[in-house]
C-alpha cells in the first residue's frame, strides 16, 4: 500500500504539487477574508428577518413561535449535520475529506444559535405545544415524559452534548494546526466514536420532544432518523455550496477539486435517497395499519389544504436530486451541483414546515410575512456565523496527518 | 485464434508490447501512442494511475445504461406482478383497501429494480468486457507477470488500423521503455 501510495505521488508533476503547496501557505487560505459586500447583504438579510420577527411579536404570535421552531430546527440541523460527518470521517480514518473539513467545522459554529432558538421556543412559545397546557390530557409513561420541566432538562441535556464534543473535536483539529500532532486525529477518532451513539440519541429524542409532540397523541418510531435524514443531507447540501463558493473566492481552488465534490455530490444523492427511504417507511407502515391516531397525521397532510405541498415536497426532496444527479458528469458539473444542492435546502425547510405547520393549523395553510421574513433572517445570521468561523482558522488544516492524501485524492 | 492443443504452422502475431519502469513513463507513453494516432491499445500496470485509461482513449461504456433499462424494467416488473395478481386476476378485498393498494407494492417494486439492475450491471460488465476466460494472448509477453508487482506495460494490437510491425516497434522504442518485444497470438 504505502509502495503504491508512492507511486501514485510521483505521478504528480512537480510544477502541479509546487502550486498546491504554495497555495496552502498563501494569505487565501491561512487568512481568508470575506468580502464586505457579502457581510453587508448578509447583515440586511438578518435585519429583514428581525423585523419580520418583531412585526410577529407583537401581531402574531403562534405563526413567530412555529416559524421560529422551524428556522432554529433548521438552523441546529445543519451544524449537526456538520459535526456527525466530520465524526464519521474521523471513525472511518477517511483520507479525502480533509480539505472539507474546515467548512464543516465553520458550520458547527450555528449549533448554539440554533439552540438558543429552540429555547425561546420551549420557554416562551410553548402554547404551541398542547402537551404543556391544560386542556390535553395525557396519560402513562407519555404524560411522565411529556412534562414541561423534564422536557426543558432533557433539552439542556441534548444540546449539552452536541456543544462539549463539537467543542472537544474542533480544539483538537485546531491544535493541531500548531503542532502537527497526530495524537489528535487518534483522540478525535475515539471522541467521535463515543459521540456518534450519544448524538443519535440525542437526535433521535430531540426530534420527539420539540417536533413530533406538537401533536402528542401521534406517534412514529422511525420519526428521529426521519428528522436526521432531512438535516443531514441539507447539511451536505451547504458543505457543497461553501466550498464552490470558496473557490470562486479564489482560495480553495486547485485545493478543493471536481473530485472532492464529486465525492460529496454522491453523498447527497445517497442521503437524499435515504430520505426518500425512510419518509417512506414511514407513510406506508402507517397508511398500511390505518390507526386511528397514526393516520390522523397524514389525513391532514394529504388532504385538499396541505396535500399539494406534500407532494411538492417529494419532488424537491428527493425526485430532483435523484434523477438529476444520476449521471457522473451532472455530479462533476458545478453549476448544477449547486443548483441541486438549493433545491434540496428549500426542500428540507418546507419539509420542517410541513412537519409543525399543519400541526398548529390544520385547516389553513399559513404563509405570510413571518414565514417569508424570518427564513431570509435565518439565511443571514446563518451566513455571518459561518463565515466568520471560516475566516478564524485557515480553510485548510495544514497539519492533518491525511492531508497530502485529500489533497491527492482521485476517484 | 487456434483451438488448444493444437499449432498452427506460423503463429500470428498479437501485438508489441513496451515494459516501463514507472507509472509516468507509461502515462506519457499511452498519451504519445493516442496522439500518433494509435487507438486497439491497452495499458497494464499492478497500480491504479489516475488519467490512464483516459490517455489510451477508453470511453464510457454501456453497462450505467443497461443497468438503468435493467432497473426500469425490475420495478416495472414489480410493480406489473403485484397490480395483475391484486386488482385483474385475484381481486381480494384486504382490509377495507382499494385494490391498487400501490404503496404496499412499493417494497418489492423496489427490490425488484435492484435486483434487475443488480443483475444487468453484472451481466453487461461480463458480456462487454468478455470474462470470465482462462487465458489472453498479452500472458504470453516476456516478463508480463511483473505487471501485478513492478511493471508497466502497454501494449499496441496488431488489430490496430495503423499498426506496422516495423514503424511501432520503432515508436515504442522512442518512448523510452526497458524493453519492447512482439506477442505472439495463441
Amino acid at each position: 500500500m504505502s509502495e503504491g501510495t508512492l507511486q501514485m505521488d510521483q505521478t504528480i508533476d512537480n510544477v502541479e504539487h509546487d502550486a498546491v503547496t504554495r497555495k496552502l501557505e498563501s494569505q487565501a487560505v491561512r487568512n481568508f477574508k470575506v468580502p464586505e459586500t457579502t457581510i453587508k447583504n448578509l447583515k440586511v438579510m438578518l435585519g429583514i428577518g428581525a423585523l419580520a420577527a418583531f412585526v410577529g411579536l407583537v401581531f402574531q404570535r403562534e405563526n413567530l413561535w412555529a416559524s421560529l421552531l422551524v428556522n432554529a430546527y433548521y438552523l441546529i440541523g445543519l451544524g449537526l449535520g456538520a459535526i456527525f460527518f466530520i465524526c464519521i470521517n474521523y471513525v472511518a480514518a477517511s483520507g479525502w475529506s480533509v480539505v472539507t473539513r474546515r467548512v464543516s467545522e465553520a458550520m458547527t459554529g450555528i449549533i448554539p444559535i440554533g439552540a438558543l432558538g429552540i429555547g425561546i421556543v420551549l420557554l416562551a412559545g410553548y402554547d404551541i405545544y398542547p402537551a404543556f397546557g391544560e386542556e390535553e390530557h395525557l396519560t402513562g409513561f407519555k404524560a411522565l415524559w411529556l412534562r414541561y420541566d423534564f422536557v426543558l432538562v432533557r433539552a439542556v441535556v441534548y444540546i449539552a452534548i452536541w456543544f462539549y464534543f463539537t467543542r472537544a473535536i474542533l480544539t483538537n483539529s485546531r491544535q493541531q494546526d500548531h503542532d502537527g500532532n497526530r495524537s489528535h486525529t487518534q483522540k478525535n477518532a475515539r471522541l467521535s466514536a463515543l459521540f456518534i451513539v450519544l448524538f443519535s440519541l440525542a437526535a433521535w429524542l430531540s426530534s420527539f420532544d420539540w417536533i413530533m409532540s406538537l401533536e402528542p397523541h401521534w406517534f412514529s418510531t422511525i420519526f428521529g432518523v426521519y428528522c436526521f435524514s432531512g438535516f443531514f443531507s441539507s447539511s451536505i447540501a451547504v458543505t457543497i455550496i461553501l466550498l464552490v463558493w470558496l473557490q470562486k473566492q479564489g482560495a480553495l481552488n486547485g485545493i478543493v477539486t471536481d473530485e472532492h465534490l464529486h465525492d460529496l455530490g454522491k453523498l447527497l444523492f445517497a442521503f437524499t435517497t435515504f430520505w426518500a427511504y425512510i419518509w417512506f417507511s414511514q407513510y406506508m407502515l402507517i397508511w398500511y395499519s390505518d390507526m386511528p391516531e397514526e393516520t390522523n397525521y397524514f389525513i391532514v397532510r394529504t388532504g385538499t389544504v396541505w396535500g399539494p405541498l406534500f407532494i411538492f415536497n417529494i419532488l424537491l426532496n428527493w425526485l430532483v436530486p435523484f434523477f438529476v444527479l444520476m449521471p457522473a458528469r451532472t455530479k462533476r458539473n458545478m453549476g448544477i451541483l449547486v443548483k441541486v444542492a438549493i433545491v434540496v435546502l428549500v426542500g428540507h425547510w418546507l419539509d420542517l414546515y410541513l412537519m409543525v405547520y399543519p400541526a398548529i393549523s390544520p385547516d389553513t395553510i399559513k404563509f405570510g410575512l413571518v414565514e417569508i421574513g424570518l427564513p431570509i433572517g435565518a439565511l443571514g445570521l446563518y451566513g455571518l456565523v459561518t463565515l466568520k468561523k471560516l475566516s478564524e482558522h485557515p480553510l485548510v488544516p495544514i497539519k492533518d496527518p491525511y492531508l497530502q492524501e485529500s489533497l491527492h485524492h482521485h476517484q | 485464434m487456434a483451438e488448444y492443443g493444437h499449432h498452427t504452422e506460423e503463429p500470428t502475431v498479437y501485438g508489441l508490447i513496451a515494459e516501463f519502469d514507472d507509472s509516468d513513463n507509461l502515462l506519457h507513453a499511452a498519451e504519445a501512442a493516442y496522439k500518433a494516432g494509435y487507438r486497439t491499445m491497452d495499458a497494464y500496470s499492478p497500480l491504479p494511475i489516475h488519467g490512464l485509461s483516459e490517455a489510451i482513449g477508453f470511453k464510457k461504456t454501456y453497462v450505467s445504461l443497461i443497468t438503468l433499462i435493467g432497473g426500469i424494467t425490475g420495478a416495472a416488473t414489480g410493480f406489473g406482478m403485484q397490480y395483475f395478481a391484486s386488482v385483474i386476476h385475484y381481486d381480494y378485498d384486504i382490509g377495507g383497501k382499494p385494490f391498487n393498494s400501490w404503496p404496499s407494492f412499493m417494497p418489492i417494486t423496489f427490490e425488484l429494480a435492484i435486483l434487475f439492475g443488480a443483475f444487468a450491471a453484472l451481466g453487461s460488465m461480463l458480456a462487454l468486457n468478455g470474462l470470465p476466460r482462462h487465458h489472453h494472448p498479452v500472458f504470453n509477453a516476456k516478463r508480463f507477470e511483473r505487471a501485478s508487482s513492478d511493471g508497466f506495460f502497454l501494449c499496441i494490437e496488431s488489430e490496430d488500423l495503423q499498426y506496422d510491425t516495423e514503424a511501432t516497434k520503432k515508436f515504442l522504442e522512442e518512448q523510452g521503455p526497458v524493453e519492447v518485444s512482439e506477442v505472439l497470438d495463441d
